[in-house]
């Protein structure tokens, strides 16, 4: 058996479908290339398709990894020729690497994205960090339905990098930066209730998985 | 970011609104000269599985002069937002508002949609009366099954096609391309297609009726035909067929690809509006449809492969068939599955060899619970048979079997709904015996709906207070069986359905109303409410019963008598005798003809092997 680790672009056009429905159509688009993917034994065999980390519904990313495992050796470069025949719209393969191991992707650890938000009339961009940053040292935190539970994340655990740009083509840019290695992952819409605590009237519009990083050093598996 | 795009990131589901699933066809505007757009009035998941849709939309996108796009009822929660933000209804692929394009085809799959139609037709901005549709408004246009009576939707269509659809909607679109040209008038594309074969034009077609539900003399205008024919295909080996069909990215019902190996039966199931409306039977061939496998898997990526058919195995090679499918499915690890079976163990055996991964349930229709009935019906079923087939699905590894029946058929007494339950428990019976408490039987009852075009189209449903005593004597009988669980299809839906299937043009403002109080998803049990439909009739000073439940006269003029399913009048009305006499009639592939009257010198059963 082998694996190989892919990076793919899941574009601005099909970022209304969620994972589960991305995981089924990348399994149908290795299917179509005719490429040998493993299946997992049992009752109801499934393709050994592991993408990196989800990414939520209205969200593109363009750099996301995925671990294909195949029951017979295939060469990288085919297999991308493979699949840019075979790839539905709004999904694109950019690279393909050999790997050992089962599970290449836990060393994975924050995650990277951009969003931008329009308001009517929003801060500078150094007083919307200053603020921000006053906000995350309060221990500002949100509280999320968990299996019938309330639990409280406080934001600050979780960001490690977060800076407003400015104003962009589209409306307002913020970047940051986030754990996974803590025992919940911060979703996008809580730290849009971080922004909208200082801009009451933030609305997102655009949100973009820049890029997952492994801090033992590599920036990208 | 434009408005759609916002009000997406706001809604449930927004994958349902975006379009493109790999196959999905983007047409540049440059060239174009018909486009058109394809609706299904109700939810996308729903609407993806239409396989009448997948042809109509491959017929015309093969035209390089045409451009063929799909809408789907939006859900609640994205329609509040589009009128809130007066936002019309787009279609799929050019995210172009759908009141621009040339025509919109919506499908009539099942009565209960019809408040469906006049929410798309209102979303999309469009009036929803033809008449008061202006010279640019598109053409909207219907098909489907429910076409053999489009009555109480009438005034809201500029034309309805009866029948099959791959060729009449090619001729509509060349119409179409030819009014662009010549900027004649929407009349005189009416005038046009109502020369067509298939194309029904209601406006052309005065019907009166009388408070008591009497159909009076037709006056036909603009030289339209008096009887509306059919449209059939001739020969499905030469039929456009989508070999490349989209794949969605969301999860549908019926998530497959899917091959038709045949259209038509003349099984001759008294109840069947299908059996009547898509004769004569036309198989396609063996090397046809081997070859439509590969290219199916090859442009999906499909991991199952549905043999369609309104009875798969009555395919005259099918044994072959599934031969040579097997060896193109099984390297590909595709599974080969069929939906539709007859009740015999020939059929289970065949369904064994394609189960080569899961056994889900096996699903069997006998239709009514005793012999009597089934010959009224002429269902050709015993008994026997049934628990030959039952018994080997067992045997085969099935441990969950489905039966089908109807509640409410003519002639219908208690002792035949006590035949259900007789019939469930022998079944289940052989399940214990065979595979241990692991055996289920799943029992579904449908209420029996009086279908235009159907022998049974002079009778009537039986009324509410019945159809529920009726229910009420099978839970008692189910109640005692452990192992059995019975599944009884909501009375007022039923009534609904009937009520809309033997309808006429007067209706047509009950469904108006309906659709104004808020109707949209009635086939869903959840949305559905019959209050309002009640309400809407009686605001209309029309009665439910008149429609649903009282018999008509066999020389009485009926509300679709204008339409032709092909099948002449005199057979049903025979076919009606011979069911009240419990006289079987034979299948025509098999035996003589039965004198249907679908045959003629172009038409005629099409059978890959004759034996």
């Amino acid at each position: 058996m082998q694996g190989l680790v892919l990076k793919f672009e899941k574009s601005r056009d099909i970022r209304f479908i969620g994972h589960l429905d991305l995981h089924r159509a990348l399994g149908r688009t290795f299917r179509r290339a005719g490429l040998p993917l493993a299946y997992s034994s049992g009752f109801n065999p499934q393709p050994q398709l592991v993408i990196a980390r989800p990414l939520p519904v209205c969200a593109w990313g363009s750099n996301e990894l995925l671990h294909a495992r195949f029951e017979q050796v295939v060469a990288p470069l085919e297999v991308m020729k493979a699949l840019a025949k075979a790839s539905p719209p709004g999904l694109s393969f950019l690279s393909a690497e050999p790997c050992e191991g089962k599970s290449p992707f836990a060393e994975i650890d924050r995650e990277e994205y951009r969003l931008v938000f329009c308001a009517a009339s929003p801060p500078e961009p150094s007083v919307l960090n200053v603020q921000a940053q006053a906000l995350l040292d309060e221990g500002f935190s949100v509280a999320r339905d968990h299996k019938g539970k309330r639990v409280s994340l406080t934001l600050a655990d979780y960001l490690v990098a977060f800076e407003a740009v400015g104003c962009g083509e589209a409306g307002y840019n913020v970047s940051y930066t986030a754990r996974l290695d803590l025992q919940r992952a911060l979703r996008p819409a809580e730290v849009m209730k971080l922004l909208q605590q200082l801009v009451p009237d933030a609305q997102l519009l655009e949100l973009e998985r820049i890029r997952l990083i492994a801090s033992n050093g590599r920036n990208q598996v | 970011m434009n408005k759609i795009e916002q009000l997406l990131c706001q809604i449930e589901k927004p994958g349902r609104y975006i379009g493109k699933e790999h196959n999905a066809v983007s047409k540049p505007e440059e060239g174009i000269q018909a486009r058109g757009v394809l609706a299904y009035p109700d939810v996308y998941e729903l609407g993806m599985a239409n396989l009448g849709i997948a042809i109509l939309y491959e017929a015309v996108n093969r035209l390089p002069w045409a451009a063929c796009e799909r809408v789907y009822l939006p859900w609640p929660d994205l329609a509040e937002r589009l009128r809130a933000d007066q936002i019309p209804l787009w279609s799929l692929e050019s995210q172009r508002p759908v009141r621009e394009a040339d025509f919109l085809g919506i499908t009539l799959q099942y009565e209960l949609t019809y408040p469906g139609v006049l929410e798309l037709i209102d979303l999309s901005g469009i009036p929803l009366l033809a008449s008061e549709r202006a010279e640019e408004a598109p053409f909207v246009i219907g098909g489907g099954p429910c076409a053999l009576n489009p009555e109480p939707l009438a005034p809201f269509f500029d034309a309805v096609l009866v029948g099959e659809g791959e060729e009449a909607l090619v001729e509509f679109c060349e119409l179409v391309r030819q009014r662009n040209q010549e900027g004649f008038s929407r009349l005189e594309l009416k005038r046009r297609l109502a020369q067509l074969e298939g194309w029904y034009v209601p406006e052309f077609y005065s019907i009166p009726v009388e408070a008591s539900g009497q159909v009076g003399k037709v006056q036909v205008s603009e030289n339209a035909p008096a009887e509306v024919s059919r449209r059939v295909v001739a020969d499905l080996d030469k039929a456009v067929y989508p070999t490349s069909p989209l794949v969605p990215y969301l999860e549908v019902t019926h998530d497959r690809a899917v091959l038709e190996v045949m259209r038509g039966c003349t099984r001759g199931c008294r109840f069947c509006q299908a059996g009547a409306a898509y004769r004569p039977v036309r198989e396609r061939s063996t090397e046809v449809l081997v070859e439509q496998a590969r290219e199916l898997l090859t442009n999906t990526g499909a991991e199952e492969l549905s043999l369609v058919s309104l009875s798969t195995t009555d395919h005259s090679d099918i044994q072959a068939l599934v031969d040579a499918l097997l060896e193109v499915c099984e390297p590909l690890q595709v599974n080969v599955s069929l939906p539709s079976l007859r009740v015999d163990a020939m059929d289970i055996g065949l369904a064994e060899r394609l189960a080569t991964v899961r056994k889900g349930g096996m699903t069997l229709a006998p239709e009514a619970g005793t012999q009597r009935l089934r010959d009224v019906i002429n269902k050709q079923v015993t008994e026997e048979s049934l628990l030959e087939a039952t018994r080997a699905a067992f045997e085969a590894g099935w441990n969950t079997i489905k039966l089908y029946f109807m509640l409410g058929l003519p002639t219908e007494t208690d002792e035949d709904l006590l035949g259900i339950a007789d019939l469930a428990r022998k079944v289940h019976s052989q399940g214990r015996e065979l595979r241990g408490g692991r055996a289920q039987v799943n029992v579904s009852v449908a209420t029996f709906v009086p279908k235009p075009h159907t022998p049974y189209q002079w009778l009537g449903q039986i009324p509410r207070d019945e159809i529920e005593r009726r229910q009420r004597l099978l839970k008692d009988a189910f109640h005692r069986l452990r192992g059995v669980n019975l599944k009884l299809h909501a009375p007022a839906q039923s009534l609904i359905e009937a009520l809309l299937a033997r309808g006429d043009r007067r209706l047509a403002d009950v469904v108006l109303a309906v659709w104004k109080k808020g109707a949209r998803f009635e086939g869903w049990r959840e949305y559905f409410s019959m209050q309002r439909w009640l309400e809407a009739l009686a605001e209309t000073g029309l009665e439910l019963e008149q429609y649903a439940s009282n018999p008509r006269k066999l020389n009485e003029r009926l509300p679709w008598d204008q339409l032709s399913s092909r099948v002449t009048k005199a057979f049903l009305a025979l076919e009606l005798q011979k069911s009240e006499a419990g006289s079987l009639t034979p299948d025509c592939r098999f035996g003589p003809c039965s004198k249907c009257g679908v045959c003629d010198s172009r038409l005629k059963n099409r059978l890959c092997r004759s034996s």
